[in-house]
């Protein structure tokens, strides 16, 4: 495939990630030639083949339905770049 | 009393803490000043964490004096890759995204080293988010290649690996997603093993591809790699893929025997990409196995030229979601400058992430997008089961394969970023462990003309870490391929 700047534009998008003007030409030569290598993959024939995921196969594990303490919530809060009355502050999200 | 990690193992330190001839925080004193002399000329540390070594020191030494020896290794100095959360001390990944990132938990394994009565004495550099194999994408700078400076010490666990080779470290932990503990072992003339996929835990440690990462242990030579295994595998409810398996024993890998063993090595693997010098170190490691009494042939294994893109596909995905966390909300790096939310998230990501975690995302959602995954994310998990099958069919004609670690010995600093897809072709050796969820146990075996170490790995089947260690200690055992380089003190990073 070729990858032109609107497929990159549209992969910054989805990657919540904004690239400079000279970023995106470089990533664009970048991604052109690893799609390139990784377009050799169609020569393998993987007709029936099951994806696999896992490596080895397990299997749900349930534990009993027990109270246990959480995490302290001062705690999960103390990495928050910004915080207000227990929560987590973002900027104002509706008008 | 003048201790020289550089000449003693961690078992052999932990024999003499636990008789007394030496005290816990005389070890943890050592590592210390080790580290004062040498890290400006190698940079092997992020952080050092002092306090809390020395209070653990004087608690463990306490149960050393009155008899309670809880493990092999009680009261050894362990140094922790900077991607594996220790509770109260920064956990950065290497990224400015997590440079102020003070974990409230620790990674199962870091609480099973100090359960263990091991001290946790700093954490040790890596290509951000372990994307990479030469260290050099860390901001805190790249680590140097103890062989040769001006190269790099292979990635992404290369802070852990030259630790070890410099004796900045007694031993260390690192992190494999393709290659990231066998490889910089190689360059660095290390030993480290990449453990079976679901053998250690990975709660806590900071996820690159969940279905390929494994932590291992780094250390001069097999049976410390053992020992520290013992500590660190097992199941653990807290990680959903870790696997219910036989309590593993470092003591049995001592009495094994390559006598007998039937040893394949992948001929693709002795390739026209592979360095020449690597092919002969090798073929006579090869020698040295069959004078030990093993059998080695050659087969062929074709499905190791797909391995590198399947590979590249499968990481990429599953960091494009696995980082998705990062949105400068609930912890990490926040930009001072959102106008609105979606700002915020586009701002601090932008900001907060280097050019190959970047590369990696876009690259994820590629492959991951309605158009495109089809033809790339299933084909690629496709082939990761031919990987896989082909592999576990070899290895029942075979106890183990032997490979070499990489193409080539440490390359001159830039030159594999210059090119991401020249660098993602040093995987090449690895990958496929990775894919397959085998175990491979990464031993030096030689050195190339520039005097830089060759690596070879032993590649075992599921969840017998035990026979590859026991062949690769008796290699070991009969060769003299652990060396210690040069060491230069205090030169300008």
């Amino acid at each position: 495939m070729q990858i032109e700047n609107d497929i990159i534009r549209y992969l910054e998008a989805q990657s919540k990630i904004e690239l400079s003007d000279s970023q995106r030409d470089e990533c664009k030569n970048n991604l052109q030639n690893i799609v390139s290598f990784i377009d050799t993959l169609s020569e393998l024939d993987t007709n029936g083949v099951q994806p696999l995921i896992q490596s080895f196969p397990i299997v749900n594990a349930f534990r009993e339905d027990e109270v246990t303490p959480s995490v302290d919530r001062e705690l999960l809060l103390s990495n928050a770049p910004n915080k207000k009355d227990g929560y987590f502050k973002v900027p104002k999200t509706v008008d | 009393m003048n201790i020289d990690f550089t000449k003693m193992t961690a078992l052999e330190l932990a024999k003499k803490i636990q008789s007394g001839e030496i005290k816990v925080r005389q070890a943890v004193d050592a590592v210390y000043e080790s580290i004062d002399k040498f890290d400006s000329t190698y940079n092997c540390y992020i952080s050092t964490c002092k306090e809390k070594a020395y209070k653990k020191a004087d608690e463990v030494q306490a149960r050393i004096d009155s008899g309670n020896i809880v493990s092999a290794l009680a009261g050894v100095p362990v140094s922790v890759k900077d991607n594996i959360c220790t509770k109260g001390i920064k956990t950065t990944a290497a990224s400015k995204m997590l440079e102020n990132f003070n974990p409230i938990y620790n990674a199962t394994v870091v609480d099973r080293m100090e359960n263990a009565d091991m001290i946790i004495v700093g954490k040790l550099n890596l290509d951000e988010f372990a994307m990479g194999n030469t260290t050099e994408t860390s901001i805190f700078g790249a680590t140097n290649n103890p062989w040769d400076t001006s190269r790099v010490p292979g990635g992404s666990s290369g802070g852990s690996a030259v630790s070890v080779a410099v004796g900045e470290a007694v031993i260390s932990l690192g992190s494999d997603t393709g290659g990231s503990i066998s490889q910089p072992c190689s360059f660095c003339g290390v030993t480290g093993l990449k453990p079976t996929y679901g053998s250690v835990s990975r709660h806590g440690l900071i996820a690159c591809a969940s279905s390929l990462d494994q932590i291992g242990p780094i250390a001069k030579d097999v049976v410390d790699c053992a020992a520290l295994f013992e500590i660190i595998s097992g199941k653990d409810v807290k990680d959903g893929t870790s696997m219910e398996t036989p309590k593993f024993d470092y003591s049995k890998i001592l009495d094994g025997d390559a006598k007998g063993k039937k040893i394949g090595i992948p001929s693709e693997l002795l390739g026209e990409n592979i360095d020449p010098q690597i092919k002969e170190a090798i073929q006579n490691t090869a020698k040295e196995f069959e004078k030990l009494g093993a059998t080695v042939e050659e087969f062929s294994l074709p499905i190791v030229k797909y391995s590198v893109p399947a590979y590249y596909v499968i990481a990429s995905a599953e960091a494009s979601s696995n980082l998705s966390r990062y949105d400068g909300v609930k912890f990490g790096y926040s930009t001072p400058n959102a106008t609105d939310l979606q700002d915020l998230y586009i701002k601090s990501r932008s900001e907060g992430f280097g050019m190959e975690v970047k590369r990696r995302l876009l690259l994820g959602n590629l492959v991951l997008s309605k158009d495109y995954y089809e033809s790339y994310y299933e084909k690629a998990l496709q082939t990761k089961r031919l990987v896989q099958q082909d592999l576990l069919k070899a290895l029942e004609k075979y106890d183990m394969l032997l490979a070499p670690v990489a193409p080539t010995t440490a390359y001159k600093k830039d030159e594999a970023l210059s090119s991401p897809l020249d660098m993602y072709m040093g995987s090449f050796c690895t990958v496929m462990v990775n894919l397959a969820g085998l175990p491979a146990v990464s031993v030096p075996c030689g050195f190339d003309n520039n005097n830089l170490p060759i690596g070879m790995q032993l590649i075992g089947k599921p969840f017998d870490e035990t026979s590859i260690m026991q062949v690769a200690h008796i290699f070991q055992k009969t060769t003299d391929f652990i060396k210690t380089p040069e060491l230069i003190q205090g030169v300008a990073k």
